[in-house]
């Protein structure tokens, strides 16, 4: 066998040695090789030291416990994924059909009710019918007996002489959408989602998604709750994240001035302050003020300290000239 | 009892059956959990990374082809979901001196790193290990753990990580190489 000379590909015949990713021939040549080549026996056997402390094969150890306890976890979640996958497709198509016809609340309402539950109190009026928007805010008259289930079902009050009764359940029905995020009738299905309390990792794929979506105030009210209001830092760092590239917008400048102000993670101050000091107005300029002293984070007060001190400056130089 | 083949399972699980998608990575999930407890940087992350793969999988087993090794993509999904989440940690650590000395303080105050029965290395050996890996590039690392802990073929290792076996052999030399240097110290014993 011919040894490259080039270290690289002497490299790779080394780890296809090492690794058994050579044939019979190609192994005994190499085998021949290395025995009469002094070069490439130590290489080899510097190799083959790491194989005594670290064996092939020793991987971490998942314990049967450890592997029942995923392995519930797992079922649970998967359980969950399915609940959520029932369809009510007349309901959807009805509400992306005609987007511009569906208020803020009942859409929020639908949502609550793709997405998880609507709780329907004893006084719901599930009768109802009327105009469009009116229409969803009763999605059993849109959804066919097959696409939910009761949940939770107590009977509130019963009058055994008069027969009234009432009643209060759950009502589930999940769905499955598809679609694209350009379309203004998902683009509000998941703002208004990221309103309600969907679990974590949904929150985070939702702003993800959100990211590549043209924005408008509808997004971005949503992602300014969950800036303000997600328990998770990781999701609002996401949204601070998104907020970012829309720091032109007076809202927006509000949402991460609180954010600077408030939140308790440094990195979403971080990216809330980066973002405000691109062009700092008035209001923002008091915030660094305050944020340069007491700020926990080192670099924001720094930063904060050396853009106000600039702008002094410059309104002192703007006095001379 | 009738057996079903891994087709017959794979067909009921794209139909959302979840017995069956159990059935299915049943053979396959203890090493699908050391892979991603390789990658991880502890116990917790690690089981993250197990279930938000296992998740994904199970809502992508409708685009799953027949006829491609199902282990392979099941493991091509679990390695993209850790280096993502890996990557989702590094973005929100960064910047964040703070938010490092927290879960610097959290640690201390119940996270763990792999305990002694959580690997079949020695505590010490283990300590050491883990820190050797923390010093490899992603990439490096995946394909040390693929490859040298669970004994993937250079191949296979490839497919999982969507590259050349070249690039996989550079991963691994240059992987060896590091690990080598940091675990010196047991050389001499």
């Amino acid at each position: 066998m011919n040894i490259p000379e080039d270290r690289g590909k002497l490299e790779q015949l080394v780890i296809d040695y090492l690794y058994g990713n050579l044939n019979e021939a190609e192994q005994a040549d190499f085998d021949e090789a290395l025995a009469g080549n002094t070069l490439l026996q130590e290489m080899v056997a510097a190799e083959r030291s790491l194989e005594q402390v670290i064996p092939r094969g020793t991987a971490v150890f998942i314990d049967d416990e450890r592997m029942d306890d995923s392995h519930r976890q797992l079922r649970r979640s998967l359980q969950k994924q399915v609940a959520n996958r029932s369809v009510i497709g007349e309901f959807l198509r009805a509400l992306l059909h005609r987007p511009s016809l569906v208020a803020l609340q009942s859409v929020a309402l639908a949502a609550s009710f793709v997405l998880g539950f609507l709780i329907a109190s004893p006084g719901t009026e599930v009768e109802s019918q009327g105009s469009p928007a009116a229409g969803i805010t009763t999605p059993l008259a849109m959804v066919g007996e097959q696409d939910y289930e009761i949940a939770e079902m107590h009977i509130d009050r019963f009058d055994p002489v008069s027969g009234d009764i009432e009643l209060s359940f759950s009502i589930a029905s999940d769905t499955r959408i598809s679609g694209n995020v350009a379309d203004s009738g998902i683009r509000t299905l998941m703002s208004v989602a990221l309103l309600d309390e969907i679990d974590e990792a949904a929150t985070l794929n939702t702003i993800e998604a959100l990211q590549s979506a043209s924005y408008d105030d509808e997004v971005s009210a949503s992602l300014i709750h969950v800036l303000n209001n997600d328990g998770n830092p990781g999701a609002r760092y996401q949204a601070v994240r998104s907020l970012i590239d829309h720091v032109d917008r007076r809202q927006v400048r509000g949402a991460l001035r609180t954010a600077l102000q408030q939140d308790v993670n440094p990195g979403v101050r971080v990216e809330a302050f980066n973002a405000l000091a691109e062009n700092p107005d008035a209001e923002t300029l008091a915030v660094f003020q305050q944020r340069a002293e007491v700020d926990g984070n080192e670099y924001i007060r720094q930063r904060a300290r050396e853009i106000v001190e600039a702008e002094n400056t410059g309104q002192d130089d703007s006095i001379f000239f | 009892m009738l057996q079903e083949t891994e087709e017959e399972l794979i067909s009921a699980a794209q139909a959302g059956n979840i017995a069956a998608f159990e059935r299915l990575i049943r053979p396959v999930e203890r090493q699908m959990l050391a892979v991603a407890a390789g990658i991880a940087q502890n116990a917790e992350d690690a089981n993250d990374i197990f279930q938000d793969a296992m998740i994904s999988a199970f809502k992508a087993i409708g685009s799953f082809r027949m006829g491609s090794r199902f282990s392979t993509w099941l493991h091509r999904i679990v390695v993209n979901t850790a280096l993502s989440y890996r990557r989702k940690l590094k973005r929100i650590w960064q910047q964040t001196t703070e938010l490092h000395d927290d879960l610097e303080a959290d640690e201390q105050h119940g996270r763990h790193a792999y305990t002694p029965e959580e690997s079949m290395l020695s505590a010490e050996l283990n300590t050491q290990l883990n820190t050797a890996l923390a010093t490899l590039t992603e990439r490096e690392r995946i394909a040390f753990v693929l490859c040298h802990q669970q004994e993937f073929k250079i191949r296979e290792t490839a497919q999982i990580m969507d590259c050349k076996e070249n690039s996989v052999k550079v991963y691994l030399f240059r992987a060896r190489g590091k690990l080598r240097k940091q675990l010196d110290p047991y050389y001499r014993r």
